[in-house]
Protein backbone atom coordinates (compact mmCIF):
# COMPACT_ATOMS: atom_id res chain seq x y z
CA UNK A 1 0.00 0.00 0.00
CA UNK A 2 1.22 3.52 -0.80
CA UNK A 3 1.38 5.93 2.08
CA UNK A 4 1.31 9.70 1.90
CA UNK A 5 2.42 10.18 5.48
CA UNK A 6 4.33 7.79 7.71
CA UNK A 7 5.49 8.67 11.18
CA UNK A 8 7.81 6.58 13.30
CA UNK A 9 8.14 6.93 17.03
CA UNK A 10 7.53 10.65 16.82
CA UNK A 11 8.03 12.65 20.01
CA UNK A 12 7.44 16.28 20.81
CA UNK A 13 8.11 17.67 24.26
CA UNK A 14 7.25 21.11 25.55
CA UNK A 15 9.56 21.44 28.53
CA UNK A 16 8.38 18.52 30.67
CA UNK A 17 5.10 17.93 28.87
CA UNK A 18 5.08 15.10 26.35
CA UNK A 19 2.63 16.19 23.66
CA UNK A 20 3.65 13.31 21.38
CA UNK A 21 5.15 10.25 22.95
CA UNK A 22 6.38 7.81 20.32
CA UNK A 23 3.58 8.24 17.79
CA UNK A 24 3.60 5.87 14.84
CA UNK A 25 0.94 6.15 12.16
CA UNK A 26 0.46 5.63 8.43
CA UNK A 27 -1.90 7.58 6.19
CA UNK A 28 -2.74 5.54 3.06
CA UNK A 29 -2.88 7.30 -0.28
CA UNK A 30 -6.42 8.19 -1.36
CA UNK A 31 -7.89 7.76 2.10
CA UNK A 32 -9.79 10.06 4.41
CA UNK A 33 -7.86 9.42 7.58
CA UNK A 34 -9.82 10.30 10.69
CA UNK A 35 -7.48 11.27 13.46
CA UNK A 36 -9.45 10.76 16.64
CA UNK A 37 -8.55 11.84 20.14
CA UNK A 38 -9.69 13.97 23.01
CA UNK A 39 -8.48 17.53 23.58
CA UNK A 40 -4.81 17.56 24.47
CA UNK A 41 -4.21 14.07 23.06
CA UNK A 42 -1.66 15.45 20.57
CA UNK A 43 -3.67 15.78 17.34
CA UNK A 44 -2.80 19.39 16.63
CA UNK A 45 0.82 18.87 17.68
CA UNK A 46 1.22 16.12 15.10
CA UNK A 47 -0.36 18.33 12.43
CA UNK A 48 1.96 21.21 13.35
CA UNK A 49 4.95 18.90 12.91
CA UNK A 50 3.70 17.58 9.58
CA UNK A 51 3.12 21.14 8.36
CA UNK A 52 6.61 22.25 9.37
CA UNK A 53 5.41 24.71 11.99
CA UNK A 54 7.37 22.86 14.65
CA UNK A 55 10.21 20.36 14.75
CA UNK A 56 9.97 16.98 16.47
CA UNK A 57 12.02 16.42 19.61
CA UNK A 58 12.83 12.93 18.36
CA UNK A 59 11.51 10.33 15.95
CA UNK A 60 10.89 10.65 12.29
CA UNK A 61 8.24 11.19 9.67
CA UNK A 62 8.07 10.88 5.93
CA UNK A 63 5.90 12.82 3.53
CA UNK A 64 5.64 11.10 0.15
CA UNK A 65 8.62 9.01 1.13
CA UNK A 66 10.83 12.00 1.96
CA UNK A 67 12.16 12.35 5.50
CA UNK A 68 11.27 15.61 7.22
CA UNK A 69 14.94 16.48 7.71
CA UNK A 70 15.80 16.09 4.01
CA UNK A 71 16.05 19.17 1.85
CA UNK A 72 13.61 17.62 -0.61
CA UNK A 73 10.85 17.90 2.01
CA UNK A 74 10.12 21.37 0.58
CA UNK A 75 9.05 19.73 -2.69
CA UNK A 76 6.89 17.20 -0.85
CA UNK A 77 5.25 19.99 1.11
CA UNK A 78 4.29 21.69 -2.14
CA UNK A 79 1.95 18.75 -2.66
CA UNK A 80 0.04 19.44 0.53
CA UNK A 81 -2.38 22.01 1.82
CA UNK A 82 -3.54 22.48 5.38
CA UNK A 83 -5.91 24.29 7.67
CA UNK A 84 -4.48 24.15 11.18
CA UNK A 85 -7.00 25.00 13.91
CA UNK A 86 -8.25 28.34 12.56
CA UNK A 87 -8.05 29.26 8.86
CA UNK A 88 -4.94 31.21 7.83
CA UNK A 89 -6.37 34.06 5.79
CA UNK A 90 -5.82 37.80 5.49
CA UNK A 91 -8.85 39.23 7.23
CA UNK A 92 -8.73 42.57 5.45
CA UNK A 93 -8.61 41.03 2.00
CA UNK A 94 -11.42 39.66 -0.15
CA UNK A 95 -11.68 35.95 -0.92
CA UNK A 96 -10.20 36.52 -4.39
CA UNK A 97 -7.28 38.58 -3.02
CA UNK A 98 -6.53 35.90 -0.44
CA UNK A 99 -6.29 33.27 -3.15
CA UNK A 100 -4.19 35.55 -5.36
CA UNK A 101 -1.79 36.08 -2.47
CA UNK A 102 -1.46 32.31 -2.01
CA UNK A 103 -0.89 31.91 -5.76
CA UNK A 104 1.98 34.40 -5.50
CA UNK A 105 3.46 32.54 -2.52
CA UNK A 106 3.32 29.36 -4.59
CA UNK A 107 4.80 31.20 -7.57
CA UNK A 108 2.00 30.16 -9.91
CA UNK A 109 2.31 31.90 -13.27
CA UNK A 110 -1.32 33.00 -13.55
CA UNK A 111 -4.45 33.34 -11.47
CA UNK A 112 -6.28 30.71 -13.52
CA UNK A 113 -8.43 28.46 -11.40
CA UNK A 114 -9.35 30.97 -8.72
CA UNK A 115 -12.96 31.23 -9.88
CA UNK A 116 -13.27 27.44 -9.92
CA UNK A 117 -11.77 27.19 -6.44
CA UNK A 118 -14.24 29.73 -5.10
CA UNK A 119 -17.09 27.85 -6.77
CA UNK A 120 -15.85 24.61 -5.25
CA UNK A 121 -16.06 26.03 -1.74
CA UNK A 122 -19.20 28.04 -2.44
CA UNK A 123 -17.68 31.51 -2.08
CA UNK A 124 -18.01 32.66 -5.68
CA UNK A 125 -20.52 35.39 -4.79
CA UNK A 126 -18.63 37.14 -1.99
CA UNK A 127 -17.49 39.98 -4.27
CA UNK A 128 -15.68 42.77 -2.42
CA UNK A 129 -16.67 41.53 1.02
CA UNK A 130 -13.59 41.25 3.19
CA UNK A 131 -12.80 38.04 5.04
CA UNK A 132 -13.21 39.78 8.42
CA UNK A 133 -16.91 40.13 7.59
CA UNK A 134 -17.30 36.43 6.70
CA UNK A 135 -19.12 33.97 8.94
CA UNK A 136 -17.05 31.28 10.66
CA UNK A 137 -18.15 28.72 8.08
CA UNK A 138 -17.21 31.00 5.19
CA UNK A 139 -13.78 31.62 6.72
CA UNK A 140 -13.31 27.89 7.16
CA UNK A 141 -14.21 27.31 3.52
CA UNK A 142 -11.91 30.12 2.41
CA UNK A 143 -9.14 28.51 4.50
CA UNK A 144 -9.74 25.26 2.66
CA UNK A 145 -9.71 27.10 -0.68
CA UNK A 146 -6.34 28.66 0.23
CA UNK A 147 -5.09 25.19 1.18
CA UNK A 148 -6.27 23.89 -2.19
CA UNK A 149 -4.30 26.46 -4.20
CA UNK A 150 -1.72 24.73 -6.35
CA UNK A 151 -3.80 21.53 -6.57
CA UNK A 152 -2.34 19.62 -3.60
CA UNK A 153 -2.99 15.92 -3.35
CA UNK A 154 -2.78 15.80 0.42
CA UNK A 155 -5.06 17.94 2.55
CA UNK A 156 -4.64 18.28 6.30
CA UNK A 157 -7.62 19.61 8.22
CA UNK A 158 -7.45 20.20 11.94
CA UNK A 159 -10.88 20.29 13.57
CA UNK A 160 -12.50 21.77 10.46
CA UNK A 161 -16.04 21.69 11.83
CA UNK A 162 -15.37 23.23 15.22
CA UNK A 163 -17.82 26.00 15.90
CA UNK A 164 -19.81 25.51 12.70
CA UNK A 165 -23.59 25.41 12.59
CA UNK A 166 -25.31 22.23 11.28
CA UNK A 167 -25.56 23.65 7.76
CA UNK A 168 -21.86 24.55 7.82
CA UNK A 169 -20.95 21.07 9.04
CA UNK A 170 -22.86 19.48 6.18
CA UNK A 171 -21.20 21.81 3.64
CA UNK A 172 -17.70 21.04 4.88
CA UNK A 173 -18.46 17.32 4.94
CA UNK A 174 -19.79 17.37 1.38
CA UNK A 175 -16.76 19.37 0.27
CA UNK A 176 -14.29 16.91 1.83
CA UNK A 177 -16.07 13.94 0.28
CA UNK A 178 -16.14 15.68 -3.10
CA UNK A 179 -12.42 16.46 -2.95
CA UNK A 180 -11.60 12.91 -1.99
CA UNK A 181 -13.84 11.21 -4.52
CA UNK A 182 -13.54 13.53 -7.50
CA UNK A 183 -10.00 14.85 -7.15
CA UNK A 184 -8.53 11.84 -5.36
CA UNK A 185 -7.13 14.05 -2.62
CA UNK A 186 -5.91 12.23 0.47
CA UNK A 187 -7.32 13.90 3.57
CA UNK A 188 -6.02 13.79 7.12
CA UNK A 189 -8.78 15.14 9.31
CA UNK A 190 -8.54 15.49 13.04
CA UNK A 191 -11.60 15.74 15.19
CA UNK A 192 -13.08 14.76 18.47
CA UNK A 193 -16.61 14.82 17.02
CA UNK A 194 -16.73 11.10 16.37
CA UNK A 195 -20.17 10.92 14.83
CA UNK A 196 -19.14 13.40 12.15
CA UNK A 197 -15.88 11.59 11.44
CA UNK A 198 -17.72 8.30 11.04
CA UNK A 199 -19.58 9.79 8.06
CA UNK A 200 -16.34 10.61 6.29
CA UNK A 201 -13.36 8.54 7.24
CA UNK A 202 -12.09 5.51 5.37
CA UNK A 203 -9.34 4.96 7.91
CA UNK A 204 -8.96 5.81 11.56
CA UNK A 205 -6.12 6.51 13.92
CA UNK A 206 -7.01 6.70 17.61
CA UNK A 207 -4.62 8.81 19.63
CA UNK A 208 -4.30 9.07 23.36
CA UNK A 209 -1.59 10.74 25.45
CA UNK A 210 0.57 11.33 22.40
CA UNK A 211 0.43 7.74 21.09
CA UNK A 212 -1.62 5.95 18.48
CA UNK A 213 -3.56 3.31 20.40
CA UNK A 214 -5.19 1.74 17.34
CA UNK A 215 -5.14 2.20 13.57
CA UNK A 216 -7.87 0.59 11.52
CA UNK A 217 -9.91 0.85 8.37
CA UNK A 218 -13.54 1.94 8.35
CA UNK A 219 -14.55 -1.66 7.54
CA UNK A 220 -12.69 -2.96 10.55
CA UNK A 221 -14.26 -0.35 12.71
CA UNK A 222 -17.69 -1.15 11.36
CA UNK A 223 -17.16 -4.77 12.18
CA UNK A 224 -16.06 -3.84 15.66
CA UNK A 225 -19.02 -1.57 16.19
CA UNK A 226 -21.77 -3.31 14.28
CA UNK A 227 -25.13 -3.98 15.82
CA UNK A 228 -25.56 -7.38 17.42
CA UNK A 229 -27.61 -9.35 19.87
CA UNK A 230 -25.85 -10.17 23.08
CA UNK A 231 -27.07 -13.56 24.23
CA UNK A 232 -26.37 -15.05 27.62
CA UNK A 233 -26.73 -18.82 27.80
CA UNK A 234 -25.67 -21.58 30.16
CA UNK A 235 -23.15 -23.01 27.66
CA UNK A 236 -21.67 -21.05 24.76
CA UNK A 237 -20.15 -24.20 23.24
CA UNK A 238 -23.66 -25.44 22.49
CA UNK A 239 -24.65 -21.99 21.27
CA UNK A 240 -21.69 -21.93 18.89
CA UNK A 241 -22.66 -25.28 17.42
CA UNK A 242 -26.27 -24.20 16.92
CA UNK A 243 -25.28 -20.87 15.38
CA UNK A 244 -22.85 -22.62 13.03
CA UNK A 245 -25.72 -24.82 11.86
CA UNK A 246 -27.84 -21.70 11.32
CA UNK A 247 -24.94 -20.06 9.38
CA UNK A 248 -24.99 -16.96 11.53
CA UNK A 249 -21.96 -14.80 12.39
CA UNK A 250 -21.15 -14.57 16.09
CA UNK A 251 -18.41 -13.86 18.56
CA UNK A 252 -17.97 -15.71 21.84
CA UNK A 253 -17.28 -13.26 24.64
CA UNK A 254 -16.96 -15.77 27.50
CA UNK A 255 -18.36 -19.17 28.48
CA UNK A 256 -21.84 -17.72 28.96
CA UNK A 257 -22.02 -14.72 26.62
CA UNK A 258 -21.82 -14.30 22.87
CA UNK A 259 -22.55 -11.54 20.36
CA UNK A 260 -24.66 -12.65 17.42
CA UNK A 261 -24.45 -10.49 14.29
CA UNK A 262 -27.89 -11.26 12.95
CA UNK A 263 -31.49 -11.46 14.11
CA UNK A 264 -32.23 -15.18 14.33
CA UNK A 265 -35.68 -16.46 15.24
CA UNK A 266 -35.47 -16.55 19.01
CA UNK A 267 -38.00 -19.39 19.39
CA UNK A 268 -36.13 -21.60 16.91
CA UNK A 269 -32.83 -20.75 18.56
CA UNK A 270 -34.19 -21.49 22.04
CA UNK A 271 -35.67 -24.81 20.91
CA UNK A 272 -32.40 -25.81 19.24
CA UNK A 273 -30.44 -24.95 22.36
CA UNK A 274 -32.93 -26.71 24.62
CA UNK A 275 -32.31 -29.96 22.72
CA UNK A 276 -28.72 -29.87 24.07
CA UNK A 277 -29.76 -28.76 27.56
CA UNK A 278 -28.67 -25.23 27.05
CA UNK A 279 -30.88 -22.46 28.45
CA UNK A 280 -31.23 -18.93 27.16
CA UNK A 281 -30.78 -16.63 30.14
CA UNK A 282 -31.13 -13.26 28.41
CA UNK A 283 -31.17 -11.61 25.01
CA UNK A 284 -30.50 -7.92 24.48
CA UNK A 285 -29.70 -5.74 21.53
CA UNK A 286 -26.13 -4.54 21.70
CA UNK A 287 -24.87 -1.61 19.67
CA UNK A 288 -21.33 -0.40 20.16
CA UNK A 289 -21.03 3.09 18.79
CA UNK A 290 -17.81 4.67 17.60
CA UNK A 291 -17.94 6.65 20.78
CA UNK A 292 -18.09 3.60 23.05
CA UNK A 293 -15.48 1.88 20.93
CA UNK A 294 -13.23 4.91 21.39
CA UNK A 295 -13.84 4.94 25.13
CA UNK A 296 -13.05 1.25 25.29
CA UNK A 297 -9.77 1.97 23.52
CA UNK A 298 -8.56 4.96 25.48
CA UNK A 299 -10.42 4.39 28.71
CA UNK A 300 -12.91 6.75 30.28
CA UNK A 301 -10.40 8.62 32.37
CA UNK A 302 -10.41 12.28 33.13
CA UNK A 303 -10.95 14.66 30.27
CA UNK A 304 -8.04 17.10 29.98
CA UNK B 1 12.58 33.45 -2.45
CA UNK B 2 11.46 35.52 -5.44
CA UNK B 3 7.93 34.17 -4.90
CA UNK B 4 7.95 35.34 -1.30
CA UNK B 5 9.33 38.72 -2.31
CA UNK B 6 6.64 39.12 -4.95
CA UNK B 7 3.93 38.28 -2.41
CA UNK B 8 5.60 40.48 0.22
CA UNK B 9 5.81 43.57 -1.98
CA UNK B 10 2.20 43.22 -3.11
CA UNK B 11 1.20 43.01 0.55
CA UNK B 12 3.37 46.02 1.44
CA UNK B 13 1.84 48.18 -1.26
CA UNK B 14 -1.65 47.18 -0.14
CA UNK B 15 -0.82 47.77 3.51
CA UNK B 16 -2.74 50.54 5.26
CA UNK B 17 -0.06 50.99 7.92
CA UNK B 18 2.56 51.58 5.21
CA UNK B 19 0.46 54.33 3.63
CA UNK B 20 -0.21 55.92 7.02
CA UNK B 21 3.57 55.99 7.57
CA UNK B 22 4.08 57.41 4.09
CA UNK B 23 1.47 60.12 4.68
CA UNK B 24 3.24 61.08 7.91
CA UNK B 25 6.69 61.18 6.29
CA UNK B 26 5.40 63.33 3.43
CA UNK B 27 2.98 65.37 5.52
CA UNK B 28 5.32 66.28 8.36
CA UNK B 29 7.75 68.33 6.20
CA UNK B 30 4.77 69.91 4.44
CA UNK B 31 3.38 70.98 7.81
CA UNK B 32 6.72 72.37 9.02
CA UNK B 33 7.32 74.23 5.76
CA UNK B 34 3.81 75.70 5.92
CA UNK B 35 4.32 76.92 9.50
CA UNK B 36 7.74 78.31 8.65
CA UNK B 37 6.35 80.02 5.58
CA UNK B 38 3.67 81.76 7.65
CA UNK B 39 6.43 82.89 10.07
CA UNK B 40 8.45 84.16 7.11
CA UNK B 41 5.54 86.26 5.93
CA UNK B 42 5.25 87.78 9.42
CA UNK B 43 8.95 88.17 10.24
CA UNK B 44 10.94 88.05 6.99
CA UNK B 45 14.06 89.37 8.71
CA UNK B 46 14.32 86.26 10.90
CA UNK B 47 13.04 83.36 8.81
CA UNK B 48 13.58 84.04 5.09
CA UNK B 49 16.52 81.71 4.59
CA UNK B 50 17.01 78.18 3.12
CA UNK B 51 15.87 75.32 5.37
CA UNK B 52 19.19 73.46 5.31
CA UNK B 53 18.91 72.17 8.87
CA UNK B 54 15.49 70.66 8.17
CA UNK B 55 16.53 68.43 5.28
CA UNK B 56 17.55 65.36 7.29
CA UNK B 57 15.44 65.97 10.39
CA UNK B 58 13.25 63.03 9.35
CA UNK B 59 16.02 60.67 10.40
CA UNK B 60 15.46 61.73 14.00
CA UNK B 61 12.11 59.93 14.14
CA UNK B 62 12.43 57.41 11.28
CA UNK B 63 13.24 54.75 13.90
CA UNK B 64 9.87 55.17 15.60
CA UNK B 65 8.02 55.20 12.26
CA UNK B 66 9.79 52.04 11.06
CA UNK B 67 9.17 50.34 14.42
CA UNK B 68 5.43 50.87 14.05
CA UNK B 69 5.21 50.03 10.34
CA UNK B 70 7.47 46.94 10.40
CA UNK B 71 6.05 45.45 13.59
CA UNK B 72 2.46 45.84 12.39
CA UNK B 73 3.28 44.72 8.85
CA UNK B 74 5.11 41.55 9.91
CA UNK B 75 2.95 41.12 13.02
CA UNK B 76 -0.04 40.71 10.73
CA UNK B 77 1.52 37.52 9.41
CA UNK B 78 1.23 36.10 12.90
CA UNK B 79 -2.07 37.83 13.71
CA UNK B 80 -3.84 36.40 10.67
CA UNK B 81 -1.75 33.18 10.98
CA UNK B 82 -0.84 33.46 7.29
CA UNK B 83 2.84 32.77 7.98
CA UNK B 84 1.73 29.12 8.13
CA UNK B 85 0.69 29.23 4.48
CA UNK B 86 4.30 29.88 3.51
CA UNK B 87 5.73 27.09 5.67
CA UNK B 88 3.10 24.50 4.74
CA UNK B 89 3.87 24.83 1.03
CA UNK B 90 7.56 24.28 1.64
CA UNK B 91 9.27 27.68 1.87
CA UNK B 92 12.26 27.54 4.19
CA UNK B 93 12.31 29.59 7.35
CA UNK B 94 15.47 31.38 6.23
CA UNK B 95 13.74 32.44 3.01
CA UNK B 96 10.69 33.64 4.92
CA UNK B 97 12.85 35.68 7.31
CA UNK B 98 15.04 37.16 4.59
CA UNK B 99 12.11 38.05 2.33
CA UNK B 100 10.41 39.86 5.21
CA UNK B 101 13.67 41.67 5.95
CA UNK B 102 14.10 42.80 2.36
CA UNK B 103 10.49 43.96 2.09
CA UNK B 104 10.75 45.81 5.43
CA UNK B 105 14.02 47.47 4.43
CA UNK B 106 12.58 48.56 1.11
CA UNK B 107 9.50 49.95 2.84
CA UNK B 108 11.68 51.79 5.36
CA UNK B 109 13.88 53.29 2.66
CA UNK B 110 10.80 54.44 0.72
CA UNK B 111 9.50 56.14 3.87
CA UNK B 112 12.84 57.81 4.61
CA UNK B 113 13.32 58.92 1.01
CA UNK B 114 9.78 60.26 0.83
CA UNK B 115 10.59 62.58 3.73
CA UNK B 116 13.68 63.87 1.94
CA UNK B 117 11.85 64.38 -1.34
CA UNK B 118 8.98 66.18 0.37
CA UNK B 119 11.28 68.34 2.52
CA UNK B 120 13.63 69.12 -0.38
CA UNK B 121 10.89 69.98 -2.87
CA UNK B 122 8.77 72.12 -0.56
CA UNK B 123 11.73 73.92 1.02
CA UNK B 124 13.12 74.73 -2.38
CA UNK B 125 9.79 76.02 -3.64
CA UNK B 126 9.15 78.25 -0.64
CA UNK B 127 12.65 79.13 0.61
CA UNK B 128 14.89 78.82 -2.44
CA UNK B 129 17.90 76.60 -3.12
CA UNK B 130 19.82 74.93 -0.31
CA UNK B 131 23.30 76.11 0.61
CA UNK B 132 24.47 72.50 1.04
CA UNK B 133 26.11 71.10 -2.11
CA UNK B 134 24.02 68.49 -3.90
CA UNK B 135 26.82 65.93 -3.65
CA UNK B 136 26.69 66.21 0.13
CA UNK B 137 22.91 65.91 0.15
CA UNK B 138 23.20 62.69 -1.86
CA UNK B 139 25.95 61.39 0.42
CA UNK B 140 23.86 62.10 3.52
CA UNK B 141 20.88 60.42 1.89
CA UNK B 142 22.98 57.32 1.30
CA UNK B 143 23.97 57.38 4.97
CA UNK B 144 20.28 57.81 5.84
CA UNK B 145 19.51 54.72 3.78
CA UNK B 146 22.08 52.77 5.80
CA UNK B 147 20.59 53.97 9.10
CA UNK B 148 17.10 53.07 7.87
CA UNK B 149 18.25 49.61 6.79
CA UNK B 150 19.81 49.03 10.21
CA UNK B 151 16.59 50.10 11.96
CA UNK B 152 14.57 47.82 9.66
CA UNK B 153 16.83 44.87 10.51
CA UNK B 154 16.39 45.48 14.25
CA UNK B 155 12.61 45.72 14.06
CA UNK B 156 12.33 42.78 11.67
CA UNK B 157 14.18 40.71 14.27
CA UNK B 158 11.72 41.77 16.97
CA UNK B 159 8.63 41.25 14.79
CA UNK B 160 9.75 37.85 13.53
CA UNK B 161 10.63 36.45 16.93
CA UNK B 162 7.59 37.65 18.87
CA UNK B 163 4.49 35.80 17.72
CA UNK B 164 2.00 38.25 19.22
CA UNK B 165 1.36 41.23 16.97
CA UNK B 166 0.56 43.58 19.84
CA UNK B 167 3.51 42.43 21.97
CA UNK B 168 5.84 42.84 18.98
CA UNK B 169 4.52 46.35 18.29
CA UNK B 170 4.92 47.43 21.91
CA UNK B 171 8.42 45.93 22.13
CA UNK B 172 9.48 47.54 18.85
CA UNK B 173 8.10 50.92 19.91
CA UNK B 174 9.81 50.77 23.31
CA UNK B 175 13.07 49.73 21.61
CA UNK B 176 12.78 52.64 19.17
CA UNK B 177 12.14 55.10 21.99
CA UNK B 178 15.02 53.70 24.02
CA UNK B 179 17.34 53.93 21.03
CA UNK B 180 16.16 57.46 20.39
CA UNK B 181 16.70 58.59 23.98
CA UNK B 182 19.97 56.70 24.33
CA UNK B 183 21.27 58.11 21.04
CA UNK B 184 20.23 61.60 22.05
CA UNK B 185 21.93 61.25 25.44
CA UNK B 186 25.16 60.05 23.85
CA UNK B 187 25.01 62.79 21.25
CA UNK B 188 24.42 65.52 23.83
CA UNK B 189 27.07 64.24 26.23
CA UNK B 190 29.60 64.30 23.44
CA UNK B 191 28.44 67.75 22.33
CA UNK B 192 29.05 68.97 25.90
CA UNK B 193 32.40 67.20 25.89
CA UNK B 194 33.34 69.11 22.73
CA UNK B 195 32.72 72.37 24.60
CA UNK B 196 34.51 71.40 27.77
CA UNK B 197 37.58 70.28 25.88
CA UNK B 198 37.65 73.36 23.70
CA UNK B 199 38.12 76.63 25.69
CA UNK B 200 37.58 78.72 22.58
CA UNK B 201 34.07 77.37 22.34
CA UNK B 202 33.01 77.43 25.95
CA UNK B 203 34.51 80.83 26.81
CA UNK B 204 31.91 82.47 24.63
CA UNK B 205 29.20 79.90 24.96
CA UNK B 206 28.86 79.67 28.72
CA UNK B 207 28.97 83.23 29.85
CA UNK B 208 27.18 83.52 33.17
CA UNK B 209 26.72 79.82 33.76
CA UNK B 210 29.09 79.54 36.70
CA UNK B 211 28.35 82.91 38.30
CA UNK B 212 26.77 81.29 41.38
CA UNK B 213 29.90 79.69 42.70
CA UNK B 214 32.75 81.71 41.20
CA UNK B 215 31.81 85.38 41.43
CA UNK B 216 32.01 85.85 37.71
CA UNK B 217 35.72 85.20 37.50
CA UNK B 218 37.20 83.80 34.31
CA UNK B 219 38.07 80.41 35.85
CA UNK B 220 34.49 80.07 37.00
CA UNK B 221 33.40 79.36 33.45
CA UNK B 222 35.40 76.21 33.27
CA UNK B 223 33.23 73.10 33.21
CA UNK B 224 35.07 69.96 34.21
CA UNK B 225 34.92 67.32 31.42
CA UNK B 226 32.59 64.54 32.49
CA UNK B 227 33.78 62.14 29.80
CA UNK B 228 37.37 61.02 29.87
CA UNK B 229 39.42 57.92 29.15
CA UNK B 230 37.53 54.69 28.52
CA UNK B 231 34.16 56.30 29.19
CA UNK B 232 34.80 58.86 26.47
CA UNK B 233 35.89 56.15 24.03
CA UNK B 234 32.74 54.14 24.75
CA UNK B 235 30.56 57.20 24.18
CA UNK B 236 32.35 57.97 20.92
CA UNK B 237 31.90 54.37 19.80
CA UNK B 238 28.20 54.45 20.65
CA UNK B 239 27.84 57.76 18.85
CA UNK B 240 29.10 56.13 15.68
CA UNK B 241 27.48 52.73 16.29
CA UNK B 242 23.89 53.43 17.34
CA UNK B 243 21.58 54.14 14.40
CA UNK B 244 19.80 56.76 16.50
CA UNK B 245 23.08 58.58 17.30
CA UNK B 246 24.08 58.32 13.64
CA UNK B 247 20.72 59.85 12.72
CA UNK B 248 21.32 62.72 15.17
CA UNK B 249 24.65 63.47 13.52
CA UNK B 250 23.33 63.26 9.96
CA UNK B 251 20.38 65.47 10.85
CA UNK B 252 22.86 68.32 11.45
CA UNK B 253 23.08 68.38 7.64
CA UNK B 254 26.84 68.07 7.61
CA UNK B 255 28.48 64.90 6.34
CA UNK B 256 29.76 63.31 9.58
CA UNK B 257 33.49 62.99 10.08
CA UNK B 258 33.27 59.19 10.53
CA UNK B 259 30.70 58.50 7.86
CA UNK B 260 32.61 55.42 6.69
CA UNK B 261 32.30 53.93 10.19
CA UNK B 262 28.55 54.54 10.05
CA UNK B 263 28.28 52.36 6.95
CA UNK B 264 30.44 49.66 8.51
CA UNK B 265 28.53 49.63 11.81
CA UNK B 266 25.17 49.58 10.03
CA UNK B 267 26.35 46.55 8.04
CA UNK B 268 27.44 44.91 11.31
CA UNK B 269 24.01 45.59 12.88
CA UNK B 270 22.21 44.18 9.83
CA UNK B 271 24.42 41.09 9.76
CA UNK B 272 24.20 40.40 13.49
CA UNK B 273 20.43 40.85 13.72
CA UNK B 274 19.83 38.80 10.59
CA UNK B 275 22.07 35.90 11.61
CA UNK B 276 20.50 35.88 15.09
CA UNK B 277 17.00 36.20 13.64
CA UNK B 278 17.38 33.39 11.11
CA UNK B 279 19.07 31.15 13.69
CA UNK B 280 16.32 31.58 16.30
CA UNK B 281 13.44 31.63 13.79
CA UNK B 282 14.57 28.31 12.31
CA UNK B 283 14.19 26.65 15.68
CA UNK B 284 11.08 28.47 16.79
CA UNK B 285 7.88 26.56 17.48
CA UNK B 286 5.08 28.26 15.61
CA UNK B 287 1.42 27.84 16.47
Amino acid sequence: MDYVLKTHNLCKYYKNFKALNGLTMNVPKGSIYGFVGKNGAGKTTLIRLVCGLQLPTSGDFELYGVRYSDKAISKSRRRMGAVVETPSIYLDMTAVDNLKQQYRILGLPSFDGITELLQLVGLENTGKKKAKNFSLGMRQRLGIAVALCGNPDFLVLDEPINGLDPQGIIEIRELILKLNREQKITVLISSHILDELSRLATHYGFIDSGRIVREMSAEELEAACRKCMRITVTDTAVLARVLDNMEVNYKIIDDKTADVYAKPNITQLSLALAKDDCEVLSVEEHDESLESFYISLVGGGKHE
Amino acid sequence: MSKLLSAGFVKLFKSTVFYVGLAFMVGFPAFVVAVRFVDTLRYPEYYAEPLDGFLNAGLMFIGVVIAVVVSLFIGREYGDLVIRNKLIVGHTRADIYLSNLIVSMTGGIILQTSYLVSAYTLSRIFFGPFTIPKAEIIKMQMLGVCVTAAYSAIFTLIAMLIQSKSAASVTALITAMMLFLFGMTVYQKLATEKFTNNPELYENAFIGVSEDDNNGEEEGYYVKPSLTGLKLRVYRFLDDFLPSAQADQISECVVPEHWDRFVMYDCVIILLTTITGVFVFRRKDLK
